[in-house]
């Protein structure tokens, strides 16, 4: 909540006086952009949804195999569209119970050191680590265009580095 | 007529002089980088270039709205040719004798600003603010990257006297 807060009030503070107005009961910009792209990459099987029920979807997420690199079959990488910029966001991994934080923290930051395109951060309440990183929004026709190697590098990392990131906190 | 001749054609030629020594005046390794150098000299917004063998690089120095104890912040945007790396100057030299507190810290400013992420290089001791940004064509790049140069600051900004308790 606090992250969306913030995310709304930097963009806010970016935006010029009367550009990114919404017309009542329209769809997002960004959500139009990021759907309209997708397929062009190839990806025609994203699935949208409306999470706020507005009536338009606002949350897009594309599904990749994971090819048994991970727990699980898929590597989803969510994109929560919002009026003026967008939060890429997909999960990596569980964090066991007994992991050392300090372990956990220190893996993170050498992440956030050396990949490039979002951010590694880490749900110490809920125990679980995850990618995240929002995009703003400057033209609503190249919009998606700028989404989408956010939302390939995440997988693209949960994918190549599960295994390490596990064994080096477990 | 001859006359005239002469005069247009001396015109053309002090307009390609003057075209060629702006073109020549900046000189980029890559089309992005220009991109950039173009809207920021559109924008009217005040830069400096700095050399480098490996990108573009364009630093602005902003001066903060909220921060009690920061005279400027220092942001460069690092132009390669697929992507943008906007980096802010070192903020602080952590008190690293607790990481974890360090690493809880600085998770937590991260979970609660948008856009940017505060990094920690162990081997220079410091915290840094940085953001990528790929290139994409006719995508207004400059645009993109200027945002986000600005961003970057204005996190910094409203952030900074949180990461500044981490100090030795």
């Amino acid at each position: 909540m606090k992250k969306v807060i913030c995310l709304l009030c930097c963009v806010a503070l970016t935006l010029s006086a009367g550009t990114f107005v919404l017309a009542e009961g329209a769809e997002l910009a960004t959500a139009a952009s990021v759907k309209a792209y997708l397929p062009t990459v190839g990806w025609d099987d994203y699935t949208a949804r409306d999470t706020d029920g507005d009536g338009f979807d606002d949350e897009i997420m594309i599904s990749y195999g994971s090819g048994g690199k991970t727990a699980s079959d898929s590597i989803d990488v969510y994109c929560q569209c919002l009026d003026g910029a967008a939060r890429v966001t997909c999960y990596m991994c569980e964090v066991p119970e007994d992991a050392d934080p300090l372990k956990v923290y220190e893996q993170l930051n050498e992440f956030n050191l050396n990949l490039t395109f979002g951010r590694w951060l880490y749900n110490e309440e809920e125990g679980y680590i995850y990618y995240d990183q929002e995009v703003y929004l400057v033209d609503e026709e190249s919009f998606g265009a700028y989404v989408y190697p956010y939302m390939e590098k995440a997988a693209s990392y949960v994918y190549s580095f599960y295994e390490r990131i596990t064994s080096a906190i477990e | 007529m001859k006359r005239k001749m002469g005069l247009l054609l001396a015109l053309c030629c002090l307009l390609w002089a003057c075209g060629g020594a702006a073109a020549a005046e900046e000189e980029f390794l890559y089309d992005a980088g220009r991109e950039v150098a173009v809207y920021l000299d559109e924008m009217g917004r005040s830069y400096t270039t700095q050399e480098s063998e490996q990108s573009d690089r364009f630093l602005i120095r902003y001066k903060p709205a909220t921060s009690t104890t920061l005279e400027a912040v220092s942001v460069t945007a690092h132009v390669y040719e697929d992507f943008a790396s906007v980096v802010g100057n070192n903020l602080v030299e952590p008190d690293t004798s607790d990481m974890l507190k360090l690493y809880q810290t600085l998770e937590s400013v991260n979970d609660g600003v948008s856009f940017v992420r505060f990094l920690y290089d162990a081997n220079a001791g410091v915290i840094y603010p940085r953001v990528d940004i790929p290139y994409v064509e006719d995508g207004d790049f400059g645009q993109m990257v200027e945002r986000y140069l600005y961003l970057t600051a204005l996190v910094v900004d409203q952030h900074y006297d949180e990461l500044a308790a981490l100090e030795k």
